[in-house]
This record gives structure tokens, C-alpha cells and sequence, in this order.
């Protein structure tokens, strides 16, 4: 019996020892998990500024299906996946809203942009904050991606909501979108201080001096702001560092390219049974092996104006469509991803290419009513095209028909034409003939957005 | 700390085992025999039935009785007035002490002795001879002896709480008698968080299910087996694949956010003392792990599910509680048991029933025709009615070419096939073999059981097995020590299952039975990139192998006579393999040379907990006292790679002989961890065996949380037992009859993911190289606890000798600081949602458990019970910090979910359909703001998801040796959309493959021409419709809305019981045969096509399914 008491009172020890080691030991545990691949944003040191300069580069997800929207949405590109090709804004492949006015890539072409914008800021407000003088660079890497991002929205939707902070106030955060003219002179703030900031040209994997300089020269020629636009994308092409290529004219469009014509441009991996991307959705059907579905396709019209010799049009190949009976066009200039090992593949996105710049200079040139031809023929000569004198166009406009011409040549798949459909009055009468109006010049903010910020007013006609 | 406890845990240990008795407790200095069988009525449940002469002239008397077994406390109370008594049923009947007979002819000696089933004696039994006076009981070994004057002599043995038996019994034989436990519905011991309570001193609401037999319930999982037997839980099938867990939900789901990468309203799952509070995708890089997989539990080792439905049961996991908790215990070892082997297997044939088939050739043909022939006839009237521009004409004609020159090109082949017929295995099986031996002696007992199942996929191909292995012993090391271990391995293989029923459904039906290969052996394609329905299932191999080991060690010490101690450890650590492989050749790997993707998912949880229980026991107060605390930890790895580079030959498509990595997959290299602290406070009271009261508080605290990282969670129950009361006694047909009510808060936590406190930036890559960007969700470091609280008034009672048994239970939850996310607009800079304690929710509603049968106490060869556990319940989300956001998951092209103010959980977003236009054949959409346009400020929020009421219907009916049993699911109020229908109306080309993808059957029905009498727009592609759009007759709408109300026939068992002498001679004690059907036929909305309402996503929508599958088995079960 005594012993079981003794047993007892040890039991009644180990028993409160337990519960106090347990009340000491516990509660702290508490704090042990601790997150394994990120950091909160409080704990962000300078050194971490590359890091987060390269997820705001780093483009959002399957970036493949807003980069096409706007080359679809215009005359250069046609295409009946999941739909017909009168239908003006087909079906979209981002199904992932439940309104067709909201597919095509819209939604994640506004994610995209935002992301990178919140992204930016958070790099350029550290940077001011702090006052770190030696980040100058990437403060103007980041400077300029966020112009760029806000440079796609008003192209896309016209005024948007510019958020410049992290922003973590939801009734601030909800709020109506600013004008357009707002957008538009903020994209020429950021991109003229960042101008002074960068360096030289040394990738196209990061925004440059040129790059920026070519960005502000496109954003101006939008503007009207001909003489501007004209003065930088002469610099752009007298910075020396980049040229036109003139041999190889897929190579430009290669990850592992060795020529210098692209200034900027984003990547995205590509796992190898998705090997796709834009590639894929250009690709002629199988037996093609680019596992596409060959219902995308480049204008008749447009497919023909290539000159006999014109190295671009080696990027295209006629096929008869099965489907539909008839023999189209298909654009291989996004193919070159087969050339890398499937284990490490991108897709490459043009950005800006220092061609734009020759083309820039030569419009803000006629547009200020001059038709200066030398910009034009470096270009043309560099494809393998024609030399024309500047006695050949009557007049600006004429010439002015011919650059348009030129860039739809030079830069068709690279998301430019809409902007040039607008710029050169074509895109009117080409929403009026699919019974549209100029309400369609612009995308509707989707539906999620709008769920998400009710203060938000979509745009007219949607 | 952890290492101390471990030993000390493995050192120390218990089990009780409880003698089943009635106890009396008295203590009066005058009482009369009156009062005194009142008193024992009152405190038993038993009546007492004498003749009033026998009592004439007994004088009051004095009594002090503590404790007393029922039949110790009436002799010690009547033999000094010469009576005795027989206890029959549920009545104590009196009879005068029979005087020695006078003369004594040939006495007879007649011994024997009384055990329980378990083999424990039992003391106190009586014993008669039957037709005579003749009455002794047995002593405290359980022995007896009698005398009569007969060799031979049929004997009545009872005791309380057992059933009365009739026995013959002579001198000459060994007269070993078991009696069986009387055990009514009121009887039977319900496991409650940390403890066990009798049913009817209860307090809370707890359901209970007590074995699950194998061919009751032909299911992978032990949830699945629960359907439509538990009023209140709520269990929803989604999926027909093999070893899929369903979607369950108690009283209601009380939370908008699934935990990530699952289902989030889900109860807390307690196994054996280790706490499961996610039910995750365990292999989602961002899932909240279990680690415990529900499938690798084996159904067959279940002793008992209980489910804590209300906040007064559920209290002590309160802080995890406010869905519920599902408490499964397995089976133990017991003490004093002789050894068993039971051995039981069951093999059946599996079968998916489609009813319907895709279009064959000529129909697929003629719908693609039809569809570009009416655009081409609107295109024709557009250019007749003129008034266009050039350029509009110019597009239209383009348009009608481009149609025409579709038309000319479709050439079908000659094949024609029904590809779901093709993907239909020929043998598809499901079988379940279980082992189980079990005994004990009077210190230790054993429990080693194995269990085998398999279920083949019944479309596609592919199997789902599980093996299984359980050991739990238990042993009293001294009297006041008692240990106790269970260990469970089980492997669930998920091997090579894959179910494409949009392969089967889309392929062209003139796809030739042969797959078209490239130059280089890789799969091609016969149409447009539309893959071949047998290069799909060939070139994917999948294979998923989970293992679980869950132990669980516990000691119990009895400090003192009314203080004791238990400690637990309970952990389970799981191992998953999940591989992906995509061979050389098929459609995914051939541009890579295979794509071998393997992840593997490691981890540990575990639940340490101290209990100090402190046994109440003055006077009429009964009860105890709880004093506890518990630390859980969750923690686990995933480590995964992508390989490439194969060799084409066949025979080298293992992974070491892949070539490279792929870069891109280092993202599946993952650690998670989290983990929580809690102490409670228990009460369970009773008052004279009358008044029940019980209370409990717990405070919680989580990794999760920052600010406020801990919350109190108190709860309180009573309960009255009115057929303890003289007026309710006078009702004869009342057996039992309780009131009771609850009051408490119970919380949730995980709706949060691990770190939603902090706004983090997370890790990316970018051109190879290591890239940090800002996480979509921005942090709350304010958020707290989810809680909820809850009412709960409840009736249970038994009428006319256990002939109607009914629990009927009215709950209130109401959650008004629910974790929601505030949905964050893009414009922010890619924040998407933050998460906050903002919103509210309600469920009301009814559980009722009613069943009629035949008395407990009948003898009759006929035996037959019916009955139905459900639930009527109304969801309705109170509060939101905006009216309405998006809920649940989605599909592309599918209807959106939504939750809004004011409503259910659960909506869909949908254009109201209010018919076709007679005229053009093209859908009619409500203009619900009138402004004349049709947009997406038209659409409609339709409650679909929660159904009004759902349960079983059982019925069981035996005779003799024949059993019959049958359970009906059922379910009705909620809505099915039909994602299928709306899809298969669409006649363009598929975004994917570039064909017109093939349709089922049900497409025929549509309007062809002004007249015709369909609920479906005409094929059409191109714009159409009022709005001019391409998608207008296919917008979703209510057009694919169906009533989702079903009762489905979910198991049908007929048996026979072989078990005779002969057998027993055998050494057979006891066999069973049976055939058994399961799913055999569902009711359902007619107009559904899809075959089966059950199987909803999201918020209430279904595409591509397969119907639960048929299964028709033959099976036995055999004791040894």
C-alpha cells in the first residue's frame, strides 16, 4: 500500500510536470510555422530588389492569351476556334468568364497588366521611400514596366484606374476608373524618368535605355506628339547598340536569337506537352506537327503585299484548310520554340523591336508633313524589299498609306495593328462593316472586375 | 517535452470495462415499500409488480444504500420480509419466499453458472425453475446451484439489463449459460469527445452508426457508407471514380471558403483520438494536408461512428466543432473475450448505366449540316431584306462561303462507333475480403484484423484497391494502470484510373476503331487534333499510391478512487506517390519523349492530449469533472520532378530511364506546417439519475492567426428525463422519454490558409532564375477564430416496448464573424482577395430519426423495422461585406457560383430562359431590367446548391434465418445544372481540336421548325438570337437547369443464416450467405439526361459524368 502511494505522488509529479511542460512549451509552438517560399513584404531587404524586378517582369500565366488580342481583334489576324469569322469578338479561348463580351483574353489581359503594375510599385516606392540612390537602374526598369503595363490597359479599355502604391484600403481601392488622358500622361511621366536612369542596351531580357526611349516615342505618336515621337525614335535607332537584322528573319523571333533587334521582350516557359503558346494557336492543323488546330490565320490581303524576296514571307505558309474548304495563310513567326529542348523552352513575346523605331521616325516625319524615305528604305532593305524614292508617294497621306502598309508587313502578331487601325482611321469603318461602332474601339471591363469594384463604370455600349 | 511524453505514453495505459447494471442510491431513515419502489422505478427505469397482499402489514423501515446493484439493493431490502423477486422485461415482479418443501423426496442438485458474452460472470442473476418456486441466484463467481426433484428441468435465468433466457439444464451437464445484454435503443453507450455517456443521459445531439457490414455498403470509403443513416449528415457523391471521397456536410454547410485546394465545409474527423480537420487534395501544392487519407481507412474496422451535431457535443472540440465532428472509433481489443476469427469477403460485378449513346455517324453528320444550313438561311434573309453596307454584305457572303465550304468538306468515314460503349471494360469487379481475430483474457485483450478491397473502374480503365492491416491491444498492467495501443497500415492504390468521359463522348462517331500513328510510332489524329479515344486512355498511365500508418498510444492511471489520468498520442503519417506518365507516343509526351511527372507527399500529424477526470459521486449528484489540454501539429512535404528524354521501346518506360529534368516543375518542392494549443474544461452532471447538465470551455489557439490568435469557446446542455417522473410513468406506453437543450459556441479555422496574416511575396521563376512576386492575397493580421453559435432543443424517446423509436432535434447555427474574403479588384496592382472576419450565416432546420418496428422483447420468428434518419434544413447567409460574391468552383464556359445576402449558399448565375421563339427556333431570355438589351445585367441568382431535405429511408425484415434489408438515399430542393447539354448545343469547332465535336443523343431533341414542341433552341452556329450572338441559344441559362431531387435504391441485401449444430460441430460458429445489390435504380427529374442528380460540382452544376455505378455481389461471413 505504501508503495502505491509512492507510485501515486510520482504519478501526480509526471502528471503536473506534463501539463506545465505542455502550458510552458505549447503555446510557443505557436510560432514555429513559418511560410517556406515567400516573405512578408515588411521583411524585404534592398538586396531583395532583383528578385522582385524579375517576378514584375515575369509575365502573369498563360500570357499567350492576351498577347494575340489585339492582332485578332483587327483586320491582320482571322480566326473560328469555337466560332465563325464574321462573328466580330469570337469566342473567346479565355472561357473563363460567362459573357462572350468578356473572353478573348480580356480578363487575363487586364490581370496581367495589374499585376505587373502592383508589382512595380511596390519596387518603386521602396526605392523612393528608402531614398536608395544606388537602385537606380532597376528603379528605372520598373518605372518602365509599369508605363508599359498602363500603356496596354488604355489601348485596351481607354481610362483605367492608375493605382501608383500598394494600395491595402478597400474603399480606397474601390473606386472609378481615371481618364484617359490621365493614363496616357502618367505612361509619359514614368517612361521620361526613367529615360535618365537606365543604361545601355545590354539585353532584350530587360528594359534599356532605347527600349524605354522606343516605348515613349510609341506612346507619342498615339498622342499626335509627332516631333517627340520623331526625336526618340531617331535616338532609339542612332543609340548604336542594336541593328536590323538582315539574314534570318525567324531568328529574331528565337529565345537563344543572336540578333539585336529586339529591345524588349517577355518570355514564359513552356512545359513540354503544352508545348504551344503562340505557336500553337498560329500553327496549321496536324499532320503540322506545332499541335495546333489550324483554324488561325493572317488577312489574304496583307499575305499577298509581300514583295518576291521579302524575308518576312518566309514566315508564312499556305495550307488547304480541310474545315472549311479553302486555302489560308498561317503565320509561323512564333515557331521557333521547336529548337529548344523541351525541358527548358519558352515562348518569346515581342515587345518592342528597334524596326518600330525606323517606321516611327519615318511616320512622325510625314505626319509633321515631310515624306522622308531613308528610315523607310533602311527597313525595307534590311527584308529584302524594294527601295522607293520619296517621289514615288504624291503626297504625306500617300506615304502615310505605305508605312501603314509597312507595319503591318514588319509587326503583324506583335499586338500592334489595332492601335494603328485607330491611329490611321481605319478602325471605324472596320467595326461598322461587322454592324459595330466606335463603342468597340475599346474592351469591356469584365464582369469579375466589375463584381469585384462596383464603383467601376464599364465602358459605353457594353 | 515531446520525447517524455512519447515514453511516457508508450508506459502507461487503459481501457474500461464497464459492468452493464442498474445502480440504486438511497438513503432515508423511514421509508415504506411504496416510496421505496417509486424511488427504485425513478432511478431504474424498472417497475415494480407485486400483489398488495403480500405487503399488507409491513412496516416502514430504514435503508442506506450507495451504489447498489439493482438486485443486491431488492434482496437486502425484501428478504427480511420472506420476498423475493423475478425480474422479467423491464418489471420486477415480487413473489413470496418459497418455504424449504416439508418433505423432501429425490432432491436433485442442478449446478451452472451465468457469464456475459464476453465470458464475465455475472452475479446476481436469478434463477427459476420454470412452473414452480423453486429460485436461487448466483453468487460472485456467477455460480448457482438448485435443487429439484427432477433430473432435468427447464430453467428461467434474468438479469438486469440482459435478456431473459430459457434454458433445460440437468445434473449432468456442465449448465454454462451466456446471457445476452438487453440493450435498447436508450442502453447503448455513445462515444462523446474524450469519454462515453449513456444514451439517454445525454445531453447533446450525437447520431451514431455501430458497424458498418461489408455488403451494406460496397464503398472504397467509410463516409460513402454513411449516407442516409445518420439524420444530419449530409453526404453528396461527385464522383464515380473509383476510391473519389464524397463531398459531406453536418446539419448544413456553416462556411463560405473550402479549405484550399478542397472541400472546406466538411466536419472535423477525429479517428481514434487523432484530430483530422481537413479533408484536402492531399497532393495540391497548396492544399491543408490531412495526412490521413479517409480512403485508407477500411470500413471493416469501424466499431462506431458518432456524429456531434450540436455545439454542446461538439464542445470539446469546439474550437474545430462549428461543422460538426465525426468521431470514427475502430476496433479494439477487449478483455475477457474468447478468441474469434471472423472471416467475410463478398465479390460483385460493376456496371456504369448510361442510358443513352453519342449521335452515330449519320445523326452527327446531319446536326453539323443542320446548324450551318439554318445560319446560312438567316444569312440569305439578312441579304434580302437589303438595307446593308458593302462592307457588311462583303462579310456575310464571305460567312456563307466559308459555310458552304464546311458543308462540301465533311466527309465521314466508314466506322461507327459508341465510343462509351468502347471505353466500357469488359469485367469490372468490385470485391472486399476481410480477416479478423480477436479475444482476451482478464488482463489483456487483442483485436488483429486484415482487409482487402478492389473496385475496378467501371469506364476507361483503372483500379482502385486498398490493403489494410489493424492491431490494437490492450493491457492492465496493474490495477490501477491500464495501456492501450492500436496500429494501423493500410496502402490505397489508385492504379491506372482514368475515366475520359468527354473522350468518349466528343470522338467523332466515324473514328476508326484503329489509332492513327505518325512515321515515328507517336499517336495521330484522324480528324482535325482531335486524340483518339484509345491513344487518350493508352498513352496516360497513371498511378497513385498512398500509405498511411496511424497509431495511437494512451495510458490510463487511476490516481484516486474518483481521480484519474489519461494520456494520448495519436499520429498518423502518410506517404503519398503520386506518378503521371505520358509515354513517347501519346498526344502529351511525344513533342518532350515522355513526361514522367512524380510527386511524392510526405508528412506528420499528430494529437497529444491529458486528460485529468475527476468522478463526481455525492449522493444523487453523478458525474464528472474534465480537465484537459491538447496540442496538434500538422506538417508535411511534397518533393516532385518532371522527367523526359524516354526511349521509345516499351519495355524502358520505367524513370531511370529518362534523359533529363524538366525545369519547370520545382514549384512542387513544398513544406507546410501548422499547428495548435487548447485547454478545456468538461462537465457531465446528473441529478438523481433525472436532471442532466453539462458544460464545457475551451480556449484554442492557432499558428494561423497573428493578433488575436486565441478565442474561448464555452458551451452548456441540459437535459430532463420525464419518464423518471410518477406522471409520465403512468402512461404505460412510454418507455423513455427525455427533453433536452444546448447552448454553445464552437469555431473553425480552417477556412484560412497558413499565412493569410501576412502580405507575403512569394517565390517564382523567371528565365531560370529565382523571381519574387507579390502574392494575389493581401494579409489580415486581425483575423480571428470563425464562430458560430448554436441552439439545439431535442426530444428522445421510445414508445410501446422499443416499437417506435424517435429522436427528433431543431438546431439553430448561426456564424457571425465568418471568415469570407473581400474580393479585391485587379486595379489594387493583382491583388485578387484578402480574407476577413466578415459575414454572416444561418442553418435552421430538423433532424428526426423515427423508426417503427417490432418490440425489443419479442420472441416471434418474424422481426421487421423501418424507419428514416433525416434532415430539413435552410441555409441562409445573413450578412456579406459586399451583397454578393463568387462562390465555388468552375468550369469554362459554365455557370458562375455566387453567395448573396439573404439566401443560400450556393447560386448560380443564369439568364432565365423563358422559352423558344416559335418562329426562328432560338432561346427567348428574360429582359429582366427591361432596358431592352440582353446583357449580363439580365441574369438571374438561382439558389441551387443546398438541398431542403435529405436522408435514408431503411427497412429490415426478417424471418427465421432469411434477412432482407434495404436503404433509400434521398435528397430534394436543390437544383442540377447540366453544363453537358449546354455544351453539346454548341455546332462550331472546338477550340481544342478544331472538329465539331461529337454529342450525345439528347441534342435530337430541338426545335426544327416553327410548331415543333421542344424544350431546345435549333442548331445554329454563327450569330443568332435576339442579342445577334454566337453563343445565344448555349448562354447559361435555365434552359440546363433540372430539379436535382432524387431517391435513389442504394443497397439491397438478402441473407440467410446457415449457422446450425452441425456447423458448430464443425467448428463453425456461425455463417452467413448473402446476395446484395447496390445503386440499382434511381427517380429523378426526367428531363435530366445526364442520369444521375447526386453528382454536382460547385455550386450545383455537373458535366461529363458518369452514373454511380451498379454493382450486384455475393458474399458470406463466418465466425470461427
Amino acid at each position: 500500500m505504501s508503495i502505491m502511494k509512492i507510485i501515486y505522488k510520482i504519478q501526480y509529479s509526471i502528471a503536473s510536470l506534463l501539463l506545465v511542460a505542455c502550458l510552458l512549451s505549447c503555446d510557443k509552438s505557436l510560432d514555429k510555422p513559418v511560410p517556406d517560399t515567400s516573405i512578408p513584404l515588411e521583411k524585404v531587404q534592398p538586396g531583395d530588389l532583383p528578385l522582385l524586378l524579375r517576378g514584375a517582369y515575369r509575365p502573369l500565366g498563360i500570357y499567350y492569351q492576351p498577347y494575340p488580342v489585339w492582332d485578332i481583334y483587327s483586320d491582320d489576324i482571322t480566326s473560328i476556334q469555337g466560332s465563325s469569322p464574321a462573328q466580330f469578338n469570337p469566342r473567346s479561348y479565355d472561357d473563363c468568364n460567362p459573357n462572350v463580351q468578356d473572353g478573348f483574353g480580356n480578363g487575363r489581359l487586364y490581370n496581367s497588366a495589374y499585376t505587373a503594375i502592383g508589382n512595380a510599385n511596390f519596387i518603386i516606392n521602396y526605392i523612393r521611400t528608402k531614398g536608395l540612390t544606388d537602385y537606380n537602374s532597376i528603379l528605372g526598369e520598373a518605372l518602365t514596366i509599369r508605363a508599359y503595363n498602363y500603356y496596354r490597359l488604355a489601348e485596351a479599355y481607354g481610362g483605367v484606374i492608375l493605382t501608383l502604391d500598394l494600395e491595402t484600403d478597400i474603399s480606397v481601392i474601390r473606386r472609378d476608373k481615371n481618364t484617359e488622358e490621365e493614363v496616357y500622361a502618367h505612361i509619359t511621366k514614368d517612361l521620361t524618368d526613367a529615360i535618365p536612369l537606365l543604361g545601355d542596351f545590354k539585353s532584350a531580357d530587360n528594359v534599356s535605355k532605347p527600349a524605354a526611349q522606343l516605348l515613349l516615342a510609341r506612346t507619342y505618336l498615339h498622342l499626335g506628339k509627332n516631333k517627340e515621337a520623331y526625336d526618340l525614335s531617331e535616338e532609339v535607332i542612332k543609340s548604336g547598340k542594336n541593328k536590323l537584322s538582315e539574314g534570318d528573319f525567324g531568328d529574331n523571333f528565337r529565345y537563344a536569337s543572336k540578333s539585336s533587334e529586339m529591345l524588349w521582350r517577355l518570355s514564359e516557359p513552356i512545359t513540354g506537352y503544352e508545348r504551344g503558346g503562340l505557336y500553337t494557336m498560329y500553327s496549321p492543323p496536324p499532320p503540322f506537327r506545332g499541335a495546333g488546330i489550324g483554324l488561325t490565320w493572317v488577312d489574304p490581303t496583307l499575305a499577298q503585299s509581300y514583295e518576291p524576296g521579302d524575308i518576312r514571307a518566309s514566315l508564312l505558309l499556305k495550307r488547304h484548310n480541310n474545315t472549311i474548304g479553302e486555302a489560308v495563310t498561317y503565320l509561323l513567326k512564333f515557331s521557333t520554340d521547336t529548337l529548344q529542348p523541351s525541358s527548358n523552352a519558352f515562348i518569346v513575346y515581342p515587345i518592342a523591336r528597334i524596326s518600330e523605331a525606323y517606321l516611327i521616325s519615318a511616320e512622325a516625319a510625314a505626319r509633321q508633313g515631310q515624306v522622308v524615305v531613308t528610315r523607310y528604305n533602311e527597313l525595307r532593305k534590311a527584308r529584302g524589299s524594294s527601295q522607293k524614292l520619296a517621289t514615288a508617294f504624291a503626297n504625306t497621306t500617300a506615304f502615310l498609306a505605305e508605312i501603314e502598309a509597312e507595319r503591318r508587313r514588319e509587326l503583324v502578331g506583335e499586338g500592334r495593328r489595332w492601335q494603328d487601325m485607330k491611329r490611321f482611321g481605319k478602325a471605324i469603318p472596320y467595326l461598322q462593316s461587322k454592324g459595330q461602332d466606335a463603342t468597340r474601339l475599346f474592351l469591356p471591363f469584365n464582369s469579375t472586375e466589375l463584381l469585384r469594384n462596383i464603383k467601376l463604370s464599364q465602358n459605353k455600349g457594353y | 517535452m515531446k520525447t517524455i511524453t512519447l515514453l511516457l505514453t508508450v508506459f502507461l495505459c487503459q481501457v474500461s470495462a464497464h459492468s452493464i447494471g442498474q445502480q440504486v442510491s438511497l438513503q432515508k431513515d423511514r421509508i415504506n415499500y411504496k416510496q421505496f419502489f417509486t424511488a427504485v422505478q425513478q432511478q431504474t427505469g424498472y417497475r415494480v409488480v407485486y400483489n398488495s397482499a403480500l405487503l399488507e402489514n409491513t412496516s416502514p423501515f430504514r435503508v442506506n444504500l450507495k451504489n447498489e446493484a439493482l438486485p443486491a439493493a431488492l434482496t437486502q431490502v425484501l428478504e427480511p420480509q420472506g420476498i423475493t423477486f423475478v425480474l422479467e422485461g423491464k418489471e420486477i415482479i415480487l413473489t413470496k419466499l418459497p418455504q424449504r418443501p416439508p418433505i423432501e423426496k429425490v432432491q436433485h442438485s442442478i449446478t451452472g453458472s451465468v457469464t456475459d458474452s464476453v465470458g464475465a460472470p455475472l452475479v446476481g442473476a436469478t434463477i427459476r425453475v420454470k412452473g414452480t418456486e423453486l429460485i436461487t441466484r448466483t453468487d460472485s463467481q456467477g455460480r448457482f446451484t438448485i435443487t429439484s426433484d427432477r433430473s432435468t428441468v427447464t430453467l428461467l435465468i434474468s438479469m438486469v439489463g440482459f435478456q431473459l433466457r430459457e434454458v433445460s439444464a440437468s445434473t449432468a451437464g456442465n449448465n454454462r449459460y451466456v446471457l445476452q445484454q438487453f440493450v435498447t435503443l436508450m442502453d447503448e453507450t455513445v462515444i462523446i469527445g474524450y469519454g462515453t455517456r449513456k444514451r439517454s443521459l445525454l445531453t447533446g445531439s450525437v447520431g451514431r452508426v455501430s458497424e458498418l457490414k461489408a455488403e451494406e455498403n460496397m464503398v472504397s470509403n467509410p463516409i460513402s457508407a454513411l449516407q442516409g443513416r445518420i439524420a444530419g449528415l449530409q453526404v453528396q457523391n461527385t464522383s464515380s471514380t473509383p476510391g473519389s471521397i464524397p463531398n459531406f456536410v453536418v446539419r448544413g454547410v456553416q462556411t463560405t471558403q473550402g479549405a484550399i485546394g478542397g472541400t472546406g465545409a466538411n466536419p472535423l474527423i477525429v479517428v481514434d483520438g487523432l484530430v483530422i480537420d481537413a479533408i484536402g487534395t492531399p497532393m495540391s501544392p497548396t492544399s491543408t494536408n490531412a495526412n490521413y487519407s479517409l480512403a485508407n481507412l477500411n470500413p471493416q474496422d469501424i466499431a462506431s461512428v458518432e456524429v456531434l451535431k450540436d455545439a454542446a457535443s461538439s464542445a470539446i472540440y469546439g474550437a474545430r466543432g462549428a461543422q460538426g465532428v465525426i468521431l470514427i472509433t475502430t476496433k479494439q481489443g477487449q478483455l475477457n473475450s474468447k478468441p474469434t476469427i471472423a472471416l467475410n469477403s463478398y465479390y460483385g460485378v460493376t456496371k456504369t448505366e448510361f442510358g443513352y449513346r453519342p449521335l452515330n455517324s449519320g445523326g452527327y453528320q446531319s446536326m453539323f449540316n443542320e446548324a450551318r444550313k439554318n445560319r446560312i438561311s438567316d444569312i440569305e434573309r439578312q441579304l434580302l431584306a437589303g438595307n446593308l453596307t458593302p462592307g457588311q454584305i462583303a462579310n456575310l457572303n464571305t460567312e456563307k462561303g466559308q459555310l458552304n465550304g464546311q458543308i462540301n468538306s465533311l466527309q465521314m468515314g466508314d466506322g461507327d462507333t459508341n465510343w462509351i460503349e468502347q471505353l466500357a471494360p469488359n469485367h469490372a469487379g468490385t470485391y472486399n475480403l476481410q480477416a479478423s481475430i480477436s479475444g482476451g483474457t482478464a488482463k489483456s485483450g487483442y483485436y488483429v484484423s486484415f482487409g482487402k478491397f478492389g473496385e475496378d473502374n467501371s469506364i476507361g480503365k483503372g483500379r482502385f484497391g486498398r490493403n489494410s492491416g489493424k492491431l490494437s491491444l490492450i493491457q492492465q498492467l496493474y490495477p490501477w494502470l491500464d495501456l492501450q495501443a492500436n496500429i494501423q497500415i493500410s496502402n490505397s492504390v489508385s492504379n491506372n484510373i482514368y475515366s475520359d468521359m468527354y473522350g468518349a463522348l466528343q470522338a467523332r462517331p466515324d473514328t476508326p476503331l484503329e489509332i492513327k500513328t505518325n512515321s515515328d510510332g507517336s499517336y495521330g489524329y484522324w480528324f482535325g487534333a482531335q486524340p483518339h479515344p484509345f491513344a487518350s486512355r493508352d498513352g496516360y498511365r497513371p498511378k497513385a499510391s498512398t500509405w498511411n500508418y496511424v497509431g495511437n498510444f494512451s495510458a490510463k492511471a487511476k490516481l484516486t478512487e474518483n481521480l484519474s489520468f489519461r494520456t494520448s498520442l495519436a499520429a498518423s503519417q502518410s506517404q503519398i506517390e503520386d506518378v503521371e506518365f505520358f509515354t513517347p507516343f501519346s498526344y502529351e509526351g511525344q513533342f518532350s519523349a515522355g513526361h514522367y511527372k512524380s510527386v511524392q507527399n510526405k508528412g506528420i500529424r499528430y494529437t497529444f492530449n491529458n486528460l485529468l477526470t475527476y468522478n463526481v459521486n455525492y449522493d444523487l449528484l453523478q458525474g464528472d469533472v474534465v480537465l484537459g489540454q491538447e496540442f496538434m501539429d500538422n506538417s508535411y512535404g511534397t518533393r516532385g520532378s518532371v522527367l523526359e528524354g524516354f526511349p521509345v521501346s516499351e519495355s524502358l518506360w520505367a524513370p531511370g530511364n529518362a534523359s533529363r529534368f524538366n525545369n519547370n516543375y520545382t514549384y512542387l518542392n513544398r513544406d507546410y506546417q501548422e499547428n495548435s494549443s487548447s485547454y478545456f474544461l468538461r462537465t457531465n452532471l446528473s441529478w438523481n439519475g433525472r436532471y442532466l447538465l453539462s458544460a464545457s470551455l475551451r480556449r484554442d489557439g492557432s499558428s494561423k492567426l497573428k493578433n488575436f490568435r486565441y478565442a474561448w469557446f464555452p458551451a452548456v446542455s441540459a437535459g430532463y428525463i420525464l419518464s423518471k417522473e410518477s406522471f409520465v410513468q403512468s402512461q404505460p406506453w412510454i418507455d423513455f422519454l427525455k427533453v433536452r437543450g444546448s447552448y454553445g459556441i464552437t469555431g473553425n479555422i480552417r477556412p484560412l490558409g497558413l499565412f493569410d496574416v501576412s502580405s507575403l511575396a512569394g517565390i517564382q521563376t523567371y528565365l531560370n532564375q529565382p523571381a519574387l512576386q507579390l502574392n494575389t492575397t493581401l494579409g489580415n493580421p486581425d483575423l480571428q477564430w470563425e464562430r458560430t453559435k448554436q441552439y439545439d432543443i431535442g426530444l428522445d424517446g421510445t414508445f410501446w416496448k422499443d416499437r417506435i423509436q424517435l429522436t427528433a432535434e431543431f438546431y439553430v447555427k448561426q456564424t457571425d464573424d465568418l471568415i469570407t474574403s473581400i474580393q479585391i479588384p485587379m486595379s489594387s496592382g493583382g491583388f485578387m482577395s484578402q480574407r476577413a472576419n466578415l459575414g454572416g450565416m444561418r442553418n435552421r432546420g430538423l433532424d428526426l430519426s423515427l423508426s417503427v418496428g417490432n418490440s425489443s422483447a419479442q420472441q416471434g420468428p418474424w422481426k421487421w423495422r423501418v424507419g428514416t434518419d433525416l434532415n430539413i434544413n435552410r441555409n441562409k447567409v445573413t450578412e456579406l461585406r459586399d451583397n454578393r460574391i463568387a462562390y465555388g468552383g468552375y468550369a469554362a464556359g459554365g455557370p458562375m457560383g455566387f453567395i448573396q445576402v439573404g439566401r443560400p449558399v450556393g447560386l448560380l448565375q443564369l439568364y432565365n430562359a423563358i422559352g423558344i421563339d416559335q418562329q426562328t427556333g432560338d432561346a427567348i431570355y428574360e429582359d429582366v431590367n427591361q432596358d431592352g438589351l440582353i446583357n449580363q445585367e439580365d441574369m438571374v441568382y438561382i439558389s441551387t446548391a443546398q438541398p431542403k431535405i435529405s436522408g435514408g429511408f431503411h427497412g429490415n425484415l426478417s424471418y427465421k434465418k432469411l434477412s432482407l434489408s434495404s436503404l433509400f438515399v434521398f435528397s430534394a430542393g436543390s437544383k442540377i445544372y447540366n453544363f453537358s447539354e449546354q455544351e453539346a448545343r454548341q455546332y462550331g469547332f472546338d477550340d481544342y481540336t478544331g472538329v465539331m465535336v461529337n454529342k450525345p443523343e439528347w441534342v435530337l431533341d430541338r426545335w426544327t421548325a416553327p410548331g415543333s414542341d421542344s424544350r431546345y433552341p435549333r442548331a445554329v452556329v454563327g450569330p443568332h438570337g435576339a442579342g445577334m450572338t454566337t453563343d445565344w441559344n448555349t448562354r447559361v441559362s435555365t434552359l440546363y437547369l433540372y430539379n436535382a431531387s432524387y431517391v435513389r435504391l442504394k443497397n439491397l441485401t438478402l441473407a440467410y443464416d446457415l449457422t446450425s449444430t452441425k456447423l458448430k460441430n464443425a467448428g463453425i460458429g456461425s455463417c452467413r450467405v448473402y446476395v446484395a445489390g447496390q445503386n440499382l435504380f434511381i427517380i429523378k427529374d426526367k428531363s435530366l439526361n445526364s442520369n444521375d442528380p447526386e453528382q454536382a460540382m460547385g455550386s450545383g452544376w455537373q458535366q461529363a459524368i458518369a452514373p454511380m455505378p451498379r454493382v450486384y455481389s455475393l458474399g458470406f461471413d463466418i465466425t470461427f
